[in-house]
């Protein structure tokens, strides 16, 4: 039970990777509060979670609207008292397009989720660690955020731009014993590659192309993150976990 | 930095590691699944300053075990046998003794977290990626070192 008594909150918790890692917190003892904008499919994570015998409730919350989401900060310390972990996840796709193609508002729609609304998790969680002194923050990047790509420009800045904040923010905060890391899958079994399952054969080679040569499982990853939040990880901060079967490895 | 030394620690660090994973991977190739966890160092990742830290067979040997690791994962990942690396920052070690003694307020000044690690800072990391925990992580070089590699 490496989470009995910890309090935990998780964005993009309504499916993936947020939704797999909300679960196994909550089978190792901890509170979860479940962050989305789908209210729908989080209450369903909240059900999963209360069915195993766990606690867990739900806050709708879109993470690039810095009021909503310190509303979800306000009620984790209000009912909760404490947060002890903070899964930095929600993140989204978006429409392939190369960067002479792609209006402005596309860009904002994927780097105001997938790294404003980190900030906004960093800034928030660290002014309530901070006062506790201690506490451990897991952000989620991407093998995207280690490489180029074809059409998929915003996405690979915005997961990019997750790396080095991470390391910002483990400087800032190392001294009042908050952790800060990332993950960084690859090609996972979630909702966020259903666009590029349509075409069968091309589906094949980008779920094949790792080491182990094999597409990922959301549990997979929600393994490390639950290492990287515990205290087993008491020693590392600032770190980038791959967990892309080897997909940078060659 | 004398030949025999440069031999020496290119031959434990560098040789060493190949003649077991050799050893090792054999069986686990044969039985279809396996994990090897290599050392390496947050002195394989990047240079150091040599006021502190003049060692450059040392970091030489590290680094190697950063690409020997990726690209084991990479040729034995078809056979489900699992290769990464810990990269330790500074620990109270015999072989660090003489360097903590006068560095070690530098190495903190350098770490987010501001202390050593201890034993139990490794444990977890041995843990996860010796278990199922990391069965998606492969070619990975996890640094165990407060921080040091983020600044």
């Amino acid at each position: 039970m490496r989470f009995g008594g910890k309090n935990v909150l998780v964005t993009g918790g309504a499916s993936g990777i947020g939704r797999a890692a909300a679960i196994k917190m909550a089978q190792e003892g901890a509170r979860v509060l479940v962050c989305d904008r789908d209210q729908e499919k989080g209450q369903a994570t909240v059900q999963t979670i209360e069915q195993n015998g766990g606690l867990a409730s739900f806050q709708e919350v879109d993470v690039a609207i810095e009021k909503s989401f310190k509303e979800a900060f306000q009620y984790a310390k209000g009912t909760f008292g404490s947060l002890d972990v903070l899964f930095n996840n929600a993140g989204v796709g978006g429409n392939e397009k190369k960067l002479h193609e792609i209006e402005e508002s596309e860009w904002d729609q994927i780097v105001d989720i997938n790294l404003k609304g980190i900030f906004f998790g960093l800034k928030h969680a660290a002014q309530v660690m901070i006062e506790q002194e201690k506490g451990a923050i897991v952000n989620t990047s991407s093998l995207l955020g280690f490489k180029g790509k074809k059409r998929t420009g915003p996405y690979n800045a915005s997961k990019g731009g997750v790396i080095t904040l991470t390391k910002n923010a483990a400087l800032e905060y190392g001294r009042y014993g908050i952790r800060v890391n990332a993950v960084a899958p690859g090609v996972i079994d979630t909702p966020i590659v259903d666009n590029w399952r349509e075409d069968e054969r091309k589906w094949k080679l980008i779920a094949s192309a790792n080491a182990l040569g094999r597409l990922g499982k959301p549990e997979e990853v929600a393994e490390a993150v639950l290492f990287l939040a515990s205290d087993q990880a008491s020693y590392i901060t600032g770190e980038t976990l791959l967990v892309d079967g080897g997909g940078l490895t060659f | 930095m004398p030949m025999e030394a440069w031999h020496k620690v290119l031959n434990v660090n560098v040789t060493g590691t190949f003649l077991m994973s050799k050893a090792a991977g054999r069986h686990m190739i044969r039985q279809k699944s396996g994990k090897i966890i290599n050392i390496a160092s947050v002195a394989g990742l990047k240079g150091t300053d040599p006021r502190f830290m003049d060692t450059i067979g040392y970091n030489t040997s590290k680094g190697a075990i950063v690409t020997f690791t990726k690209d084991l994962a990479a040729k034995w990942g078809p056979d489900n046998v699992h290769v990464n690396a810990i990269a330790p920052g500074f620990f109270p070690t015999k072989m660090s003794k003489g360097l903590l003694d006068q560095g070690k307020e530098m190495v903190l000044d350098r770490t987010p977290l501001r202390r050593l690690g201890g034993e139990e800072d490794l444990m977890g990391a041995a843990l996860f990626l010796a278990s199922r925990a990391s069965d998606y992580v492969t070619g990975e070089i996890l640094s165990v070192d407060g921080g040091m590699n983020a600044v």
